[in-house]
């Protein structure tokens, strides 16, 4: 999964370095709603300005972890 | 009364009063004052004299309030730039300004998108200012127990020229950095204050209408006012938004670098005029000629462009502003707008040339010819999208190409979309074909 959405995200988002731990400094607003736009088609889960937290887009990895989350439930 | 005298009276009458809130800090109206006279001695001495520019970058934070308002204690003009220009562009304006000589009523050069595919320098005078501001206190009814969430670029006009009403009137203004945080932005509703306004550009309330409706709705006893502008907001939107905040105050307004705030309309009327941009504030004239053009004149207008004499005449001429704004009056006298002549193009309230960034483009060593557009997001509206024609038929790096332009772009000039093309449109005398794009889009 994590390879999927680095991916997908890379391909949408080219100017942003998705391999940094510091995700959420580097996104602008149009990069957040692109990244729930893209997960949450990708997923069928439902994401929302709630789930926008620096914790969540820390890095790729809290990303998998936040759509994980959403898959669980 | 401008700006520093207004801060410097509400220093002394109400001294414990917030005036600027970013994340965790404050700043009072007394301690504002303190700062901003103290950074206007240090500028002073690093050199800062008066009538010269003092070229720097805008960061979204109290720092920069101080700064703004210490470079006009200095009688100096203030030269905000976007937060992460480039070296390269904050080097070329440097030089630009500072090759210049500047009467003594300029205050302030906001760069600004121009038709050549070159930022170009608007030089506003005291008067524009304080008359902008009158505007919004005015028609906007600012008042001083209003708390302002800026979130928008500080070095922006629309931005930039919501701080003055605020801090004249003796409100408190909130910096946010972008709406990104979506969080942060409803907390600042948790605030100690009963009525709450901000300016969101379109996409900005888009943004909100479909990520946070809910929440949207469960702060509206708050919200005295939005305005929006800068962009096209829909009717959809419009109606939208006045459900979710039945009793607010909700503006769109006509705005710009050269021609200040002057016009505005109240949109929660039941009718949601899409375009319709009211009537002219108050010290401003809204004239539309026959052939559709918007003519501006009155106090909020520039004095002209930095270095540009024949761009300046081309724009302003006796004091009026020929914009690029198409429009029209109603039966009731009300002003619509319907569209904009020219190739600029409005992603998110700001101004691209697509030229400035094909420019940048061309020098990407496997460009051989390229072409920008607008292109539709499903949220956020226009984006930026480039077409490229890579040399021998070589596969596009998307990544690197859009990272080359990152390094030499502000970062709303960046393309979102990148799409390799075997060619690309040119008239007959070889010219891009922009009309041919704006018909596909």
């Amino acid at each position: 999964m994590r390879q999927h959405i680095l991916s997908l995200l890379s391909d949408a988002l080219p100017t942003v370095d998705f391999s940094s731990d510091f995700l959420f400094s580097e996104l602008d607003s149009l990069s957040i709603v692109n990244i729930l736009m893209i997960l949450s088609d990708e997923y069928g889960i439902k994401l929302d300005s709630s789930d926008v937290t620096p914790r969540n887009f820390k890095s790729i990895d809290s990303l998998v972890s936040l759509v994980e989350s959403k898959l669980n439930r | 009364m401008t700006l520093e005298e207004s801060i410097h009276a509400h220093s002394v009458t109400t001294p414990d009063k917030t005036a600027v809130i970013c994340g965790d800090s404050s700043i009072t109206y007394s301690r504002l004052w303190e700062s901003i006279v103290g950074r206007a001695a240090a500028l002073q001495a690093e050199g800062l004299e008066p009538d010269r520019p003092y070229v720097y970058r805008a960061s979204q934070d109290i720092d920069f309030v101080i700064t703004y308002c210490a470079v006009h204690y200095a009688k100096a003009i203030a030269v905000p730039l976007e937060h992460k220009a480039s070296e390269e562009s904050f080097r070329a304006v440097k030089a630009e300004v500072e090759s210049c000589t500047f009467s003594d009523d300029i205050v302030d050069i906001l760069y600004t998108t121009g038709t050549t595919g070159k930022s170009k320098g608007v030089m506003l005078s005291e008067t524009a200012l304080v008359s902008c501001a009158d505007n919004f206190i005015c028609d906007l009814h600012f008042s001083p127990d209003l708390l302002f969430i800026i979130s928008g670029p500080l070095n922006h006009i629309a931005s930039l020229f919501k701080m003055h009403p605020v801090l004249t009137v003796g409100g408190t203004v909130c910096i946010l950095d972008g709406l990104k945080d979506m969080n942060a932005f409803f907390d600042v509703f948790s605030l100690p204050y009963s009525k709450v306004a901000t300016f969101l550009v379109p996409a900005s309330i888009r943004l909100l209408l479909q990520f946070s409706y809910d929440r949207l709705c469960s702060v509206a006893d708050k919200v005295d006012f939005i305005e929006t502008g800068a962009a096209p907001i829909t009717s959809h939107d419009m109606e939208l938004l006045s459900k979710a905040l039945p009793h607010s105050r909700l503006y769109n307004t006509l705005g710009g670098t050269e021609i200040g705030a002057v016009c505005t309309y109240d949109f929660n009327d039941g009718k949601y005029m899409e375009g319709c941009i009211g009537r002219p504030m108050k010290n401003s004239t809204v004239e539309v000629t026959p052939e559709g053009n918007i003519i501006v004149s009155g106090l909020t207008v520039m004095s002209g462009y930095v270095a540009d004499e024949e761009s300046t005449r081309k724009v302003l001429k006796n004091g009026k502003i020929y914009s690029a704004d198409l429009g029209y009056v109603d039966e009731a006298g009300l002003i619509h707008l319907k569209g904009r002549q020219g190739d600029v193009i409005n992603v998110g309230g700001f101004k691209v040339d697509p030229v400035e960034v094909e420019n940048a483009a061309s020098s990407f060593a496997a460009v051989e010819d390229c072409i920008c557009i607008a292109d539709t997001h499903p949220v956020v509206g226009t984006v930026l999208k480039l077409l490229v024609v890579t040399k021998d038929d070589a596969e596009l790096d998307r990544q690197a190409l859009a990272r080359h332009l990152k390094s030499r772009l502000d970062p709303h000039k960046v393309p979102l979309y990148y799409e390799k093309v075997s060619s690309v449109m040119r008239t007959y005398n070889g010219k891009l074909d922009r009309k041919y794009y704006r018909k596909q889009n």
